[in-house]
């Protein structure tokens, strides 16, 4: 399968390059997967067919990248038990909510600057939340990747293309890379919630780290 | 272009507005904000109303701040503003806090388990409605429980459920029942309970902050206590610890726990000693020149003197004609009657047997000879000297007790507040401007009208202010003495008898195991004298109570509808209470707030409630302010979250279709009227007529301006432009006609000005202020006239005494997750305790300890606090009982005991209406122990 087929799923098409486009695929698939879980995607799940789709896109990375093969990714056949874990896990919990909340404003020191910041970069870069969403889920933090990214895929010029680039890397660097490792140590010792966000959480966070390193030196080599 | 791989994000078409270099260009690009909005914040912080602007951006609000816009009301006194705390400072942060529920849910393992799953609002709200006629079909609507809040939702959330539960005949359970701020000894003395405006404080020349801690509590306010004592006031502060507003104050009267009816009797008794009292005052404002039976220590009546005589017909002798006469019913002002205050004499009754009367001055004075501040000393612990200085300033200037909302929490509040009432008294301090006493009340309401309207626009507030003049003038036709804030208060005492509120006394006696603790004989007063239970019967029995016991035995309640509320919480007893006796019950537990909280986490459904500046409403209206506060709905709701008022129409209009399907579409409700389900929705809503928030906002306003509260020409666009606006008149809401003064635009508001300068009567049996309690309760229990008792060993015989209060750091436990202030304290519960009793038990601070008694026991972090006195510990409310060890609060240990007189009746103003007369339970001065917890 190529890059190109995988992304046509979701209805991009083009020659983009190939590479960018399996980052941005990547960032659309982990956005998908922190949202709440409709139960097509745990039909997926269950079906082995989010993992497919994950190792292949995978494959297509500018840089070596592997899911290891001590993560788990099963999942509870009953799709109410399944949700129900999303939420203790992430949603609703007893002591000032849950335990690891998919709001990255609720790693830092005031929520309302954090949200600010994101809705800066989303309006600089044309824009907006859906209307019920927060501008810090990890979905949507994750989502902004992913259209960063092609819009560095479709860039017209060099400029264009650095532009993205640079708003990648700042935007990792300073909304998702910076909280996921606390959202993954969190996730690490809970117990409930299930091996497959504990995974999903761990292999995203792996992913975030190469992605950081990457983006830093595409920046300095251009 | 829009951008079909988007699901979280959507393009604005804008595309990028420039090449992006660094993060600072963000902040350089051009801002507008999408929308800057006036809100408050509408939960019970009362008093609260301090407008805020929001800036919205991106549907989110970002930014907050005061508006400090208020203007000055009388000259001289300092404006309110800037208004704010540091929780409504920082309300983002509660907006988009962590607890927040955003979706419907429904739990999927045991209640409590935390175990949810997400389920549309269809399925949702066709649950609960099923649940509603389910309970309706097996229990009756009774079965239908809401405890009245002031918490999360604002009146705009009250209104919703009360109307919902009213239609379908369900029982909404009293405010001040439920949350305990009801001042009995207040009641008892005046027949209301009332509240100045806060700018009065300004005009004191004594303040006494007593049972308040005004420094944590009224953050938007205290300046006015501040201002006053720069001008020149004395500001003195009564409390057992060293409280935080001591600090700010002139004196310190360290009262040893429970002893404040003995200091306030020393200092009545010193008054009158020196001759410092007021006579003309108490002869003209108060009962204590009233003719007593020696015989039977009861008011001398007409029913007395004459058969068929009026049982509420009073007497005095007149100095002047050397005479008994009547005390006249209609009017305060004496005449040319100068009414003794001290002669004894001799009157002959209908039956021909001559008795001995006096006036209740002299049993006062009779009463004080136990209080003087030598021996006060001894109860109190505050040093005769200070006392006496302490009396003379009272009576010599114009003092303003801060009564805040701690004693009604005492078993012997009534004792308390009546002897403060009658220092006040004897010395004049009520009725004029800096003095008097406050305690809480509602302010003028547009939505009351609203509410009551059978067709919309302004015909139907027309028409619903017409019936209500025309039954006010029927009573006052009845009586031609009677007033307007008489009728008023008569109108709402019947319609009490008749509504769809009840005090909670009977739901928690019958339902929710109080039986049991009530009837702790060793947790009582030792001087009551029989069995409560004998008590409780005896009230019931006699119809005192006609119309209020309600849910009664017979009914079990089934469906519990918790909105905005924390009854795991507030509730006496807590879990252990609730959870064995009245949750096994319970067939639905519905919790509908915008936060997770203990009793959500022990319901069955979650619906999630848009707050703040998500939602159109109004904060609470006070008398303390007089202003209609607006909170514009700035930004959609988050997650799927819907207003209180959204859901309701939802739920009528769900049971309605549910009722239909089921071919159950009439039932008699618990009062013997028929009740229909075919219709409620169009009864819920005038006929679609309501169907959207904002119409039923415009149409309050509205209605304020045919009703006279709010200036003519006031709409809704006045409010947005504004955030607020100032009363002009109290309208019909009975707290706040039984103010008793006009409110007028450009002097602070202080109440009881109709009694003493137009010489009105007041809401109690003997028209006056009434200080006497003749009730056969009250004289059994030696309480006719005020005296101090010690607190009971409610939980048992302990060495320790827990006390509470209202914290600093949260609104209820409404902002105590809020983690920026927990940063400002130690992000925990904690208990002070003084170093001696920590010394005694080995205990060092920041140890986990254990409270506990016959009761229960719960666990708490330990500090060690030399503003403590020894024997007192403290535990600030608010700390939600999921923060606790085991989840359990200091609530699990208290009894909740209910003092018995509370269920006295059949007499004058000992009448339940909203908000006022019933049986409320203490939580101050329980007793217990506390240890190292194990491990620790
Ligand atoms: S929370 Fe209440 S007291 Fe605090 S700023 Fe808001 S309205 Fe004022």
């Amino acid at each position: 399968m190529t890059t190109a087929t995988i992304l046509s799923r979701d209805g991009i098409s083009g020659e983009e390059s190939a590479s960018v486009c399996a980052r941005s695929r990547i960032y659309a698939l982990f956005s998908r997967t922190f949202s709440f879980p409709e139960d097509r995607l745990h039909l997926e799940i269950r079906e082995n067919r989010w993992l497919q789709d994950l190792t292949t896109a995978c494959a297509g990375l500018p840089y070596h990248f592997r899911i290891p093969q001590s993560l788990r990714w099963d999942v509870h056949a009953d799709y109410d038990v399944f949700q129900s874990g999303y939420i203790r896990l992430f949603e609703v919990g007893g002591r000032a909510g849950p335990p690891c909340p998919l709001h990255s404003g609720h790693y830092g020191q005031d929520r309302l600057r954090t949200m600010e910041e994101l809705v800066r970069f989303f309006s600089f870069f044309g824009v907006r939340i859906r209307a019920g969403l927060m501008p810090d889920h990890a979905s949507v933090e994750l989502e902004f990747m992913h259209y960063l990214s092609r819009q560095e895929a479709e860039a017209e010029d060099e400029e264009e293309r650095l532009s993205c680039l640079r708003a990648q890397r700042d935007f990792l660097n300073r909304q998702l890379a910076g909280w996921w490792p606390a959202l993954t140590a969190r996730v690490k010792r809970e117990r409930g919630g299930g091996a497959f966000y504990r995974s999903a959480v761990s292999l995203a966070g792996r992913f975030l780290e190469a992605e950081r390193v990457y983006l830093s030196r595409q920046i300095s080599d251009s | 272009m829009a951008d079909s791989t988007l699901r979280t994000l959507q393009t604005t078409g804008a595309g990028a507005t420039a090449k992006y270099q660094s993060q600072e260009d963000l902040f350089r690009q051009k801002w507008k904000w999408d929308k800057v909005a006036w809100v408050s914040h509408c939960v019970d912080c009362y008093p609260g109303n301090c407008p805020f602007r929001v800036y919205v951006k991106d549907g989110v609000v970002l930014y907050e701040e005061p508006g400090a816009t208020y203007q000055t009301i009388e000259e001289g006194v300092p404006d309110l503003n800037p208004m704010g705390c540091q929780k409504g400072a920082m309300w983002g942060q509660m907006l988009y806090s962590q607890e927040r529920i955003l979706y419907p849910m429904k739990r999927v393992g045991e209640r409590g388990a935390g175990r949810w799953k997400r389920i549309t609002w269809d399925q949702a709200i066709t649950e609960v409605a099923d649940a509603v006629i389910d309970a309706i079909q097996e229990q009756g609507p009774q079965s239908i429980i809401h405890e009245m809040t002031g918490a999360q939702g604002g009146p705009m959330a009250l209104s919703a459920v009360t109307r919902f539960t009213g239609l379908v005949g369900g029982i909404t359970m009293d405010l001040d029942g439920v949350v305990n701020d009801f001042a009995p000894g207040m009641y008892l003395t005046f027949g209301k309970i009332f509240a100045s405006s806060v700018d009065d404080w300004f005009l004191s020349e004594t303040i006494m902050i007593w049972h308040m801690n005004p420094v944590y509590t009224r953050i938007p306010y205290y300046h006015y206590v501040s201002e006053a004592r720069y001008k020149g006031a004395c500001v003195v502060t009564v409390a057992p610890d060293v409280s935080p507003s001591a600090v700010h104050a002139d004196y310190h009267l360290p009262v040893r726990p429970g002893t404040d009816a003995a200091l306030a009797l020393a200092m009545s008794q010193v008054i009158i000693e020196e001759g410092l009292h007021n006579k003309p005052f108490i002869k003209e404002q108060t009962d204590l020149p009233l003719l007593v039976r020696l015989d039977n220590e009861r008011f001398l009546r007409q029913s007395d003197l004459q058969a068929g005589g009026r049982d509420d017909q009073f007497y005095w002798f007149d100095a002047r004609t050397k005479q008994v006469v009547e005390a006249p019913r209609g009017t305060l002002a004496l005449g040319k009657v100068n009414p003794s205050l001290e002669t004894r004499t001799q009157v002959r009754l209908a039956d021909g047997t001559e008795v001995e009367v006096q006036p209740v001055f002299q049993l006062v004075l009779k009463r004080l000879e136990d209080y003087t501040p030598e021996k006060a000393s001894e109860i109190c612990g505050i040093n005769p000297e200070a006392i006496r200085k302490m009396a003379r300033r009272v009576a010599t200037s114009r003092t303003n007790i801060l009564l805040g909302f701690n004693s009604g929490k005492n078993y012997h509040a009534d004792l308390m507040e009546r002897a403060m009432c009658l220092m006040l008294g004897l010395t004049g301090n009520w009725g004029k401007k800096g003095s008097g006493i406050r305690m809480w009340s509602v302010g003028p309401w547009p939505g009351m009208m609203t509410a009551m309207k059978m067709m919309p626009g302004p015909e139907g507030a027309s028409r619903a202010l017409q019936m209500v003049d025309s039954i006010l003038r029927s009573f006052k036709a009845e009586d031609p003495t009677v007033t307007h804030e008489l009728a008023v208060t008569e109108l709402a005492t019947r319609g009490a008898a008749m509504g769809e509120g009840a005090p909670p006394a009977f739901f928690w006696y019958y339902h929710c195991g109080f039986k049991e603790n009530w009837n702790r004989r060793e947790w009582h007063d030792p001087s009551m004298r029989r069995e409560f239970d004998d008590y409780f019967n005896e009230a019931v029995s006699k119809g005192w109570w006609q119309g209020h016991v309600r849910p009664g035995p017979e009914t079990t309640p089934r469906v519990y509808l918790e909105v905005g509320g924390n009854t795991l919480r507030r509730t006496r007893g807590g879990q252990d209470q609730l959870l064995k006796h009245l949750w096994p019950n319970l067939k639905m537990v519905v919790f509908i707030d915008w936060r997770m909280n203990t009793t959500g986490m022990h319901s069955d459904i979650i619906l999630p409630a848009a707050t703040h500046a998500e939602k159109i409403n109004f904060h609470f209206s006070t008398t303390h302010m007089n202003q209609m506060v607006f909170n514009d709905k700035s930004v959609e709701p988050a997650g799927e979250a819907l207003s209180e008022p959204q859901i309701f129409r939802m739920l009528t209009k769900k049971v309605e279709e549910r009722a239909k399907a089921r071919g159950f579409t009439e039932y008699t409700d618990g009062r013997g009227a028929m009740r229909r389900l075919d219709d409620l929705y169009n009864r819920y809503t005038l006929n679609g007529y309501f169907d959207e928030d904002e119409k039923i906002v415009r149409e309050m306003i509205e209605d304020g301006t045919v009703d006279g509260t709010l200036p003519e020409g006031t709409t809704l666009e006045t409010l947005r432009r504004k955030g607020y606006i100032r009363f002009q008149d109290w309208g019909l809401q009975p707290m706040a006609v039984n103010q008793a003064s006009d409110l007028k635009p450009n002097e602070v508001h202080t109440p009881l000005r109709h009694h003493t300068e137009r010489k009105l009567p007041y809401p109690t049996l003997t028209r006056r202020a009434q200080l006497y309690i003749d009730h056969e309760w009250f004289l059994e229990a030696g309480e006719e006239l005020p005296m101090h008792k010690d607190a009971p060993k409610m939980g048992g015989d302990y060495p320790l005494m827990l006390t509470s209060g209202h914290p600093r750091w949260s609104i209820h436990s409404a902002n105590i997750m809020n983690r920026m202030i927990q940063d400002t304290h130690q992000g925990r519960p904690f208990m002070f305790m003084n170093p001696y009793d920590a010394a005694d038990r080995n205990i060092r601070e920041g140890d986990l300890v254990k409270g506990y008694n016959d009761k229960g026991s719960f666990q708490v972090w330990a500090r060690v606090a030399p503003s403590v006195r020894p024997g007192q510990v403290i535990v600030y409310n608010g700390f939600e009982p999921l923060m606790f060890p085991g989840w359990k609060d200091p609530a699990n240990m208290e009894p909740g005991m209910a003092k018995w007189l509370g269920l006295a009746g059949g007499y004058g103003h000992l009448r339940f209406r909203s908000q006022c007369w019933q049986p409320t339970t203490a939580d101050r001065l329980v007793r217990l122990e506390v240890e190292r917890a194990n491990g620790a």
